[in-house]
């Protein structure tokens, strides 16, 4: 069995400008709708956006380089369950973590002051 | 320079906070202009502004050089 680790910080004004500049047309590329309807519930959406966007850069930095092939933001989502942040993949995505051996994924999102941070973790077969 | 190759790179050079005149066609996003994910999201995201198109993630990927997006963005939009 082998771990993987992938941490990702994300500066929440600088998330904001960009969301402020182009709005959708920027959340689109990065978070599904079912992410942006979740988040947009809050009354600060910013860093609930900015911490899934956060989780979903760890996970391709726990990944490491897997070939051609890389998850597309699209294929990935966070969702909440039970309060706590767990990842859903597409049929895809799916089969290719299968392939790369990868059993289970963990994802753990924090946020203060102006930043956001995410630690993915992988256990993989060898 | 064409008038698509101009503005791609007046967006390029605003996003990363670099004189137009100083990017190169080979430089690459990633070790060249140190880009971050987020920095290339807000720079897709002003290009489907300025252009007035939609550009798929999985087609942004594949344009790692200046001159890899120009000839992207050329080709979407059947000029040159």
């Amino acid at each position: 069995m082998t771990l993987k680790i992938g941490i990702d910080i994300q500066d929440l004004e600088r998330f904001r400008r960009a969301v402020r500049r182009y709005g959708r047309r920027f959340l689109k590329h990065i978070l599904t709708e079912n992410e942006i309807s979740y988040c947009m519930r809050f009354r600060d959406p910013i860093p609930h956006l900015a911490a899934r966007f956060s989780g979903k850069e760890a996970l391709i930095k726990a990944l490491g380089d897997v070939g051609d092939w890389a998850p597309s933001w699209h294929s990935m989502e966070i969702v909440s369950s039970d309060g706590k942040p767990v990842f859903k993949f597409d049929a895809k995505t799916r089969n290719m973590l299968e392939r790369l051996g990868v059993e289970e994924v963990e994802v753990s999102l924090s946020h203060s002051g102006r930043y956001v941070v995410a630690v993915a973790i992988i256990r993989k077969v060898n | 320079m064409s008038d698509v190759e101009e503005r791609v790179k007046k967006i390029i050079a605003q996003q990363f906070g670099v004189d137009p005149g100083e990017l190169r066609e080979d430089m690459t996003f990633a070790e060249d202009l140190m880009a971050e994910s987020i920095d290339i999201v807000e720079l897709i995201a002003a290009l489907e502004e300025e252009f007035g198109v939609e550009i798929p993630e999985e087609e942004a990927q594949k344009n790692k050089t200046i001159g890899e997006a120009i000839e992207y963005m050329k080709k979407k939009l059947g000029v040159g």
